[in-house]
């Protein structure tokens, strides 16, 4: 067998493993959904922190400096919009990683029972078979 | 970072950019590299804990008496090596490197915000109490779930070992549907205990978030105030330099939070794994040495004196209640009885497998309590109901009776034990490999091997625990003819449903109930014994039957 087979092989047998993998997570596949956007959300809020501290110096502060009456209004604005995006962007993690605790847990319950179930890996197994993989 | 931007940008210095800036550099390379040490060395030692910890466990249990073992449940002590050792290892190699990097991180930036601004600084000192609380909260809620989770693990091992190990009659009986119900119920709870604690630990990481945003939004708000009052002058106050820097410090001590948060998560989740390796390293023997022990068996005398005994103290009823038996050197006793009766049980006292609730026994004239566990248990050897092979070959596998047994005694031992003759017809005779748990020869050729292991000890007492119960009645008789030519000095203790097995001896004990209900010689426990009379007439009749 060429070396290329040989790989082609391999890496078709990983395809296939991940497709399995895979299917035992459509039961989730709307859960998985909601836990993307809650990723995103959470990222955004993240983003959202760095770019305020860059605006809350340029924007908000300096412009500030010198004046004899300074006006924070629109400084407290600014606040309140950033501590809702950090608001959602904490919920967020929280729904995230909640259900991800959900999929984990069901795959890892599911994948062990269809192998006992349909892909009968064990129970249906012959006898044979358990003998070589004990020895 | 505070000097970079209020010496170097706001004073437009590029040499003090330079050097600030090659300075952060610097310290961001050192940080990459002890980082790298650290998750090295942290992983050398959580791995090393977990194999000494390992090993620990594992020679404390090869001590362990089977009372020990029973306290436990074997599933349960193959759970504690595996499943909980690991959960230590992981939780060892993220505390030994976050729960240090996380309070000197902490203390750190806490002084040195501290020095920038006081008044700022004081947020941290309210928000660390109250997150103190919180954390405390989830994690007692999430504990008893962890607790729960491991005990069902010991269930979930228990029905795969038994599944695997009677996989042939689950499979004879078509019990396949049962087996995977009985598996599923199991990993139904797992599933539900575990999703519980983790989604509770679920609220750790947005509860940190959420307390960092609120405090980055106070600094933010406090901070603009103070440089906006003190005209961006560091002579009379903040400047905007020091509120990047209060603000990346105050990252830094939420982040350390995150970590300590963290290492309490491991805590909780590794704590009743960490209760259950204690308690099996804690676990003392039932059964030791005693001071200045006896290191030679003198005979093969065997007494019995008042001896009572349970499995459990708990126990309502005694397994064995006030048996008195005398058993001289050299004689061949049979016992038998209905199933429950305690034979095995009798036996199981005389090698210390366990010991008697109440009084006395005694091998060679002295008590067996006082003998050194070792030279006892060479000196009487047990084929035991249930005995195992291991994987290896037959050579070797015989070889656990005497190790340095020569082939000559190998063949000797298989020649009295009756397995001479079917070694002798496999392609490799006795270098022929042997499956884990004898899977691969007969129940009958096992118990031969087993005997001829245990014979190839010399023994002074030999037990033959129901162990040629697999043997065809030609074997078995020849088994019994060649231990009365070959070995009379050793005393014979054999326990068999078949009387015949059991009716040339010496002297028959008929047990019932843990009690001795009559002994004697075969003729005479015909006429004395009901018992006896009944298994012996019921066993004649299905001979009979069958011919």
């Amino acid at each position: 067998m060429s070396e290329n087979m040989k790989q082609k092989k391999s890496t078709s047998f990983d395809m296939q493993t991940l497709k399995r993998l895979l299917s035992y997570m459509k039961k989730y596949k709307t859960t998985m959904i909601v836990v993307v956007i809650c990723i995103i959300l959470s990222a955004v809020a993240s983003a959202a922190s760095s770019m305020f501290l860059q605006s809350l110096i340029d924007i908000y502060i300096v412009p500030l400096l010198g004046q004899d009456h300074p006006v924070f209004t629109g400084l407290l604005h600014a606040l309140i919009i950033i501590g809702v995006i950090y608001f959602v962007g904490a919920m967020g993690t929280w729904i995230y990683n909640r259900l991800m605790v959900t999929i984990a847990q069901g795959t890892l319950k599911r994948s062990v029972m269809r192998c006992l179930r349909r892909c009968k890996h064990f129970q249906s197994v012959t006898l044979t078979a358990i003998h070589m993989v004990r020895s | 970072m505070s000097d970079l931007i209020d010496f170097g940008i706001e004073e437009r210095s590029l040499a003090n950019v330079f050097k600030y800036g090659f300075a952060l550099i610097l310290f961001a390379v050192m940080e990459l590299l002890t980082g790298v040490l650290s998750a090295k060395f942290a992983a050398k030692a959580s791995t090393g804990l977990s194999a000494n910890l390992r090993q620990d466990m594992y020679d404390n249990v090869q001590r362990f008496s089977f009372s020990n073992i029973d306290k436990f449940s074997s599933a349960s002590i193959v759970t504690r090596l595996t499943t909980d050792v690991t959960n230590i290892q992981n939780a060892w190699q993220m505390i030994i490197r976050m729960a240090i990097r996380g309070p000197v991180m902490m203390i750190f930036a806490m002084t040195v915000s501290f020095s920038i601004s006081h008044d700022i600084s004081m947020i941290f000192l309210v928000l660390i109490p109250v997150l103190a609380v919180l954390l405390f909260f989830i994690m007692k809620c999430v504990s008893p779930s962890f607790k729960r989770v491991f005990k069902t693990y010991d269930q979930l091992n228990s029905v795969v070992e038994e599944d695997v190990k009677g996989i042939r009659v689950v499979k004879s009986c078509n019990r396949e549907d049962y087996e995977i119900q009985k598996f599923d119920g199991i990993s139904e709870s797992i599933y539900k205990d575990f999703s519980k604690g983790e989604r509770q630990l679920a609220l750790n990481s947005p509860l940190m978030q959420l307390c960092m945003y609120g405090v980055m939004i106070l600094i933010s708000w406090i901070g603009a105030k103070a440089i906006v009052a003190s005209g961006n002058n560091i002579a009379f106050g903040l400047t905007t330099g020091q509120l990047t820097a209060l603000l990346s410090y105050a990252q830094q001590i939420l982040m350390s939070l995150m970590m300590l948060s963290m290492v309490l998560t491991m805590i909780t989740m590794s704590a009743s794994s960490g209760n259950r390796i204690a308690e099996i390293l804690n676990e003392q023997p039932d059964i030791t040495d005693p001071q200045n022990p006896v290191k030679e068996v003198k005979d093969g005398s065997i007494k019995f004196e008042n001896v009572d005994f349970v499995y459990s103290t708990k126990a309502d009823k005694k397994v064995l209640n006030n048996i008195d038996l005398n058993i001289n050197s050299g004689e061949t006793i049979g016992i038998i009885g209905g199933t429950g009766s305690s034979k095995s049980s009798l036996v199981q006292l005389i090698p210390r497998l366990y010991d008697a609730t109440a009084g006395k026994v005694s091998v060679g004239g002295i008590d067996v309590k006082k003998y050194d566990l070792h030279a006892l248990r060479e000196s009487v050897a047990m084929v035991l109901q249930k005995n195992e092979l291991f994987s290896g070959t037959i050579a070797e596998n015989l070889r656990w009776g005497n190790e340095n047994a020569t082939d000559e005694q190998l063949v000797q031992a298989c020649q009295l034990a009756c397995a001479d003759e079917f070694i002798n017809t496999l392609p490799d005779g006795y270098n022929t490999h042997i499956e884990q748990g004898g899977t691969n020869v007969s129940g009958g050729q096992k118990q031969r091997l087993c005997i001829a292991r245990a014979l190839l000890k010399s023994p002074k007492v030999l037990i033959l625990d129901d162990s040629t119960s697999a043997v065809d009645t030609r074997t078995d008789a020849q088994i019994r003819k060649a231990f009365a030519e070959k070995i009379p000095n050793t005393t014979k203790i054999i326990i068999a449903q078949r009387v015949a097995s059991v009716q040339d001896a010496d002297r028959i004990i008929v047990m019932d109930d843990g009690q001795i209900s009559a002994q004697g010689t075969h003729e005479e426990l015909l006429r004395t014994s009901r018992i006896y009379r009944e298994v012996y007439e019921s066993q004649q009749k299905g001979k009979k039957d069958h011919e």
